[in-house]
């Protein structure tokens, strides 16, 4: 039983497209979604964690 | 808060600096308004120096909205810090109308710093084991925070 306390990382985010980043694979058992510069999603932030650190969407 | 905004802010900020002095709180290296410089060469320097605001903002409003501890901008954090010390002594040569002007830069960005340590002095608070036990986390602090966290 873990007793140190964690951030959400599934919690609801919304971003914007910094850099096109194409085709993007929100979620496993869907279709994949173009992401375009200065598109605004709401996603959960897990899934875009790793576009985030690479600076192509920003939060907002 | 919205981006659009931060920016446009950003923007009439590098306006309210153009002073005589031209040492704007827009991020121009205090050793670069000391020196002659031809116009392109400092356009240059610019570019370079003016990216520490608009990064910082960026880090900002991420930091503010992601539920976890993001990397660390220390080096951004600095290089604004150091402008807003040169500023600050600046301000003092300058006539009272233009100190005011440019008081309220140094004052703005001062107030993006603080608010973004405190944004993350948050999330350690939070969560202190988590970020302290995992070295991906502990690489994204620094290390005053890294103290904070294990204190």
């Amino acid at each position: 039983m873990e007793m140190v306390t964690k951030p959400d990382v599934d919690t609801a985010v919304f971003c914007r497209v910094r850099s096109t980043v194409g085709e993007f694979q929100f979620d496993p058992s869907e279709d994949p979604i173009v992401m375009r510069r200065n598109n605004i999603f709401i996603t959960r932030y897990s899934i875009i964690r790793s576009l985030l650190e690479d600076g192509k969407v920003e939060l907002i | 808060m919205e981006t659009g905004d931060l920016y446009s802010e950003a923007g009439s900020a590098r306006f309210a600096g153009e002073g005589p002095h031209g040492g704007a709180m827009d991020v121009e290296e205090p050793e670069s308004s000391a020196r002659p410089g031809g116009r392109e060469e400092s356009d240059e320097e610019d570019e370079s120096a003016e990216d520490d605001l608009p990064l910082l903002m960026r880090a900002w409003v991420n930091e503010r909205n992601a539920p976890e501890l993001l990397h660390y901008e220390g080096t951004a954090v600095e290089n604004l810090m150091e402008l807003v010390d040169f500023q600050t002594k600046q301000i003092a040569a300058q006539p009272a109308v233009v100190a005011n002007i440019l008081k309220m830069d140094v004052d703005r960005v001062k107030y993006l710093v603080r608010s973004y340590l405190r944004a993350r002095l948050a999330k350690i608070e939070l969560h202190a084991a988590h970020y302290t036990r995992d070295p991906l986390y502990r690489e994204r602090m620094s290390q005053n925070e890294l103290d904070y966290a294990k204190g």
